[in-house]
């Protein structure tokens, strides 16, 4: 009895401690910070895009009225929770204003300008625009909402920000020295990025066995099908009908990836994979079925599940020959002082 | 908390150094979260929330997963990629000028590729909150001889019927709300009277079909009028 105490309390220690380790290990802002630039980056074109149509979207004569979209969000006895600023807005001037302003928001979330406030923004704005435009959205919506929700919550504007551009400046220091973000490892951090591969888990999990249900996805037909919707398409696949035994290899590989990610996604072994897979398929989805915005967004999600380490490096890598110029540049620079100030003794 | 805002290097950083009870706050607040986040895929998969369990968790959370916008099911593609779905329309003038018809989504005239989805996804939404202007009619009552099992297995049923159909008045109210607001929306739009809109559904095309007849994807066969009386889910 007491040796199955033990394991029992051996095994609740661990348990403890991997959870500790998984939740409260500060984590490096790399990751964050670069779903901050693509996904800022993305909530900007998928808002922009708004604007071409705006009134024929949000005013008050729009395609669905503010009664309308109110109705839509309400179950059948009557909850409805999704709230909006936008359902309170008539004049097309004030929608104009809101609409600009919020555009500039995205901007300095993608800049990573007062990060802390602008992501707080970006957030409230993005699940404002959702819950007034239910009726013409798709799964880009769902990945903007879930990916501002987790910007908000860690120090995305850690590190390639403005923030950091004026603190190592120190341009702002005294100012607002509460809303710069943490440049070093961080709790927050951490926890957002988890939050964001524990979500992007939930989304596969729940896309496979939805796809599981259906008959095309074990018959192998379904990319065929994915491939055949002429609204969906942006390149015609349709040649690939003569493959069939392609289609269906991609069908079934697509469905168990998909359902398996929340497992392989996680090993160090296996998550590579498991990512590799991802971008392909996302890639697809981008090229070939005309989901350009759907697609990155998807790949945005997955970030989150590359090291910070490697983020780093990568990019400082890519960025390399900028980051050398400008070290030359700033080198050169006292060297330059010297000089005038040796040409102006003579 | 020295280490804790040690310079970027990661690897060597001790875990944040938070009370035990504020650990257990944030622990507690997670898993909720996560809770939440599980709670309407589950549901969705359980039959759009038939079982009892699965819909009394995302009732549960319900408010959250509502005001964060994350209520949703995840079924991309799923259960199978299916027909899609488009709208036909008509505004007509009393002056006598001709009718102005269109059809959205439209590739031609809306672009990027974004906007055009949202076009496709407003077709799609009207499509899929379609429910039939006649419900189901009542269940008959149980014969005078009736035992008092049979009696209360009635009186079961009628429960399920008036939630059944309540639901499905909820359902036809916020379809004559999108309709309503599409006509009205076109009507503004061009200055029109009145204005008609027809659903229609494009199936995909079958793959012996286009293989060995040479079927197009836009084949006139594949484009299909939805009727406003038929019952949901009776076309697919």
């Amino acid at each position: 009895m007491n040796a199955l105490l033990k394991s029992v309390t051996d095994w609740s220690r661990e348990m403890l401690r991997a959870w500790d380790r998984f939740w409260f290990t500060p984590a490096l802002p790399h990751t964050l910070a670069l779903v901050r630039i693509c996904g800022g980056a993305m909530l900007l074109y998928t808002h922009a895009v708004w604007s071409l149509n705006l009134n024929a979207f949000l005013g008050r004569n729009s395609w669905l009225n503010t009664k309308t979209a109110a109705l839509l969000n309400q179950d059948a006895s009557g909850r409805d929770y999704a709230w909006s600023y936008l359902y309170y807005i008539n004049s097309p001037a004030l929608l104009w204003a809101f609409h600009i302003a919020a555009l500039v928001v995205f901007a300095m979330l993608t800049l990573g300008l007062f990060t802390r406030v602008t992501s707080v923004l970006a957030w409230a704005i993005t699940i404002a625009y959702c819950n007034r435009l239910t009726g013409t959205l798709f799964g880009l919506d769902q990945m903007n909402a879930f990916i501002a929700t987790y910007l908000m919550v860690g120090d995305s504007g850690g590190v390639w920000s403005l923030d950091q551009w004026i603190a190592t400046r120190k341009l702002g220091t005294g100012i607002l020295p509460v809303l710069a973000p943490q440049a070093g490892p961080s709790l927050r951090t951490n926890i957002a990025v988890r939050l964001l591969q524990i979500h992007m888990c939930v989304i596969y999990l729940f896309g496979g066995i939805a796809k599981m249900r259906g008959d095309t996805w074990w018959d192998g037909s379904a990319l065929w099908y994915a491939f055949a919707q002429l609204e969906y398409q942006s390149i015609d696949m349709t040649w690939m009908v003569h493959y069939r035994w392609v289609l269906a290899l991609l069908t079934h590989v697509t469905v168990f990836w998909e359902t398996f990610y929340c497992f392989l996604v996680w090993p160090k072994l296996t998550r590579p994979f498991c990512l590799a897979m991802a971008v392909a398929v996302h890639l697809g989805i981008a090229i070939f079925l005309g989901m350009k915005t759907f697609g990155l967004a998807m790949i945005i999600g997955n970030l989150a599940f590359v090291y910070p380490e490697t983020v780093r490096d990568v990019v400082g890598w890519i960025f390399r020959p900028f980051a050398r110029a400008s070290v030359e540049k700033v080198a050169s620079a006292p060297q330059k002082r010297q000089s005038l100030a040796v040409a102006a003794t003579r | 908390m020295a280490k804790f805002n040690a310079p970027a290097d990661g690897k060597d950083v001790a875990q944040a150094g938070l009370p035990t009870w504020a650990k257990a706050l944030i622990s507690t607040l997670l898993l909720l979260h996560v809770a939440a986040i599980l709670s309407t895929p589950f549901a969705f998969a359980c039959n759009r929330g038939a079982s009892p369990v699965a819909e009394a968790i995302r009732d549960f959370f319900l408010p959250y997963t509502g005001a964060f916008y994350f209520a949703h099911g995840y079924a991309f593609f799923a259960p199978d990629p299916g027909p899609n779905h488009l709208v036909d329309y008509q505004v007509e003038f009393s002056d006598g000028r001709p009718p102005i018809k269109g059809r959205f989504p439209d590739l031609a005239t809306e672009r990027p590729r974004l906007l055009y989805h949202r076009y496709f996804m407003l077709s799609e939404a009207l499509n899929n909150r379609f429910a039939p202007p006649q419900f189901a009619p009542e269940p008959s009552p149980p014969a005078l001889t009736a035992s008092a099992g049979e009696r209360e297995r009635f009186a079961v049923t009628k429960q399920r019927y008036e939630q059944d159909k309540s639901r499905w008045q909820h359902a036809r109210r916020q379809y004559e709300a999108m309709r309503n607001s599409i006509e009205d929306h076109l009507k503004s739009e061009y200055g029109g009277d009145s204005v008609k809109i027809v659903r229609i559904e494009h199936v995909p095309g079958d793959p012996d079909a286009v293989q060995y007849e040479r079927t197009p994807l836009n084949a006139a066969e594949s484009y299909r009028e939805m009727p406003e009386t038929m019952p949901r889910g009776t076309s697919r």
